[in-house]
């Protein structure tokens, strides 16, 4: 029994490698309700970043791939996509029963219940259409105040917390005072890893939510509902379908 | 870091249902129900108001529970609890109580919708009465979620007389849920009652549709311990504190 967070990509041949991986897991842990419970993988043949509509289409098929392999020796009960671009998440949905939750899906739903309008910290300006888009296709159009960028790559947000802290807390001014947001969220795994959240909250003084754990919560919350996506939403690909009890058939 | 301080729940019931006998009955078997559903570590009272409706079906019922779910709700955060849940689908009350405290307060309607939003695309919500239709109809659009309602379909049951008979309550909600999946094309549910929701009958109802149910008490329940462990409340510059003021 596990709830697996799956990063898209591949962290362990990166420049952050297993030892963040690891971190990351030892704070999902921390977080947890059933710590035990809680394992991260990532995908060795999938890219370092998720960068661009293209970076994020491309992590897609090796991670629904990598996913079915793990199904084989862990007996999954959810599975959090360790991307704020929650990259496949319908395609996750149609391939498998188990909830599949989104980053960027859950924390903009419990950003709803806390404040009125919330604003969105991105990588680069070149995703801010990206952010924008999720927003509309989870039909939260009204709640969504901005989209900024903090310009910072991904693989670079560690290196100096200072810098990365300092270029956030900047960007959550703006979000308070021009674009009147009360709530905000780290649109990015790694920034949500960073443990930056409730300094930025508490300078601002409006809830700033960490993406990672409001997913293990949202995971922890449908497993103790025994809920998970509709299929009606989501089907199983009929031709899949189709070929799987062919093959059944065949064997 | 885990913290191993105890949750404290206050559950702030609308209705003022302790006064008769099967009223006190009920409130009993609705701890029971969520005592169920609470991790080790989290605690819940029950606060029950002695004055007020008996159910709550109208704008006109909400507007007399307010005051006391207010009042409820203070006095919660003066008592220490962590996290204050509003028991009833219409969530009357929850932004001036939101204004007024600095724990967070959850809405039963306002979460499970959120969360429905979130498992499915085309949400029908089932309620007691037809004329629910009209407030819930107010509250998908303050949520701005009308591109993901599709439905209110009603069981034409007072909720007062959905306890009575369980097996009928069930029989009904099947029928009105059906007629959600196959004629409005909902792809979830959502219990548009508490008193459907304490019933312990999502799961049959689950089954039989073949679509998530979404039942708001247990939703709430863990929607609230969640936002503790995150340590998250409210934004107060969403709800600002009221300015102290003469009431004349």
């Amino acid at each position: 029994m596990s709830i697996v967070y799956l990063v898209p990509g591949n962290m362990t041949g990166g420049p952050y490698g297993l030892k963040e991986l690891k971190r990351r897991e030892k704070l999902l842990k921390d977080w947890s309700f059933n710590p035990s419970k809680v394992k991260v993988y990532d995908v060795p043949n999938g890219g370092s970043s998720i960068e661009s509509s293209y970076e994020e289409i491309a992590s897609i098929i090796p991670a629904v791939d990598r996913l079915s392999e793990i199904t084989k020796y862990e007996n999954i009960d959810a599975v959090i996509l360790g991307c704020f671009g929650d990259p496949g998440l319908d395609v996750f949905r149609e391939m498998f029963d188990f909830p599949i939750i989104g980053p960027a899906q859950t924390s903009m739903h419990t950003a709803c219940q806390l404040g009125h309008k919330f604003s969105v910290i991105t990588i680069f300006d070149s995703m801010l259409n990206m952010a924008e888009k999720q927003v509309h296709e989870y039909g939260l159009d009204h709640h969504l105040a901005s989209v900024r960028a903090i310009n910072i790559p991904v693989l670079e947000l560690l290196k100096d917390l200072d810098v990365t802290y300092k270029k956030m807390s900047k960007l959550a001014d703006k979000i308070v005072n021009e674009d009147r947001a009360d709530a905000i969220l780290l649109g990015c795994m790694t920034m949500s890893f960073s443990g930056l959240d409730k300094k930025i909250e508490k300078k601002t003084g409006i809830p700033v939510l960490n993406a990672g754990r409001t997913s293990l919560k949202f995971a922890e919350s449908l497993l103790s509902m025994d809920l998970s996506h509709s299929k009606i939403t989501y089907p199983f690909p009929p031709k899949l379908a189709k070929t799987q009890k062919e093959k059944k058939k065949r064997a | 870091m885990m913290t191993s301080k105890k949750i404290k729940i206050h559950y702030q019931f609308a209705t003022a249902k302790g006064k008769t006998q099967g009223g006190s009955v009920e409130i009993k078997k609705r701890e029971n129900f969520i005592s169920k559903y609470l991790s080790k570590d989290t605690s819940v009272k029950l606060s029950v108001p002695n004055k007020g409706p008996g159910s709550i079906e109208t704008e006109y019922d909400e507007a007399i529970a307010i005051p006391n779910v207010i009042k409820g709700i203070i006095n919660a955060e003066k008592n220490k609890f962590d996290v204050a849940i509003i028991s009833c689908f219409s969530d009357p009350g929850l932004t001036a109580c939101r204004e007024k405290v600095s724990i967070p307060v959850i809405g039963s309607g306002e979460n499970s919708i959120l969360l429905a939003g979130q498992l499915g695309n085309q949400i029908s919500i089932l309620s007691p009465l037809s004329e629910n239709k009209e407030t819930f109809k107010n509250k998908i659009m303050r949520l701005g979620l009308e591109k993901k309602y599709c439905s209110t379909r009603s069981i034409n049951t007072k909720v007062l007389s959905l306890a009575k008979d369980k097996k009928s309550t069930l029989d009904k909600l099947i029928k009105a849920g059906k007629k959600a999946v196959n004629e409005d094309g909902a792809d979830i549910l959502v219990l548009g009652c508490m008193s459907m929701a304490f019933h312990d009958i999502t799961e049959v109802v689950e089954k039989k549709l073949g679509v998530p149910v979404i039942n708001p008490v247990k939703a709430s329940i863990l929607m609230a311990e969640s936002l503790v462990k995150m340590k998250l409340a409210h934004s107060k510059l969403a709800y600002p504190t009221p300015a102290k003021k003469i009431i004349y």
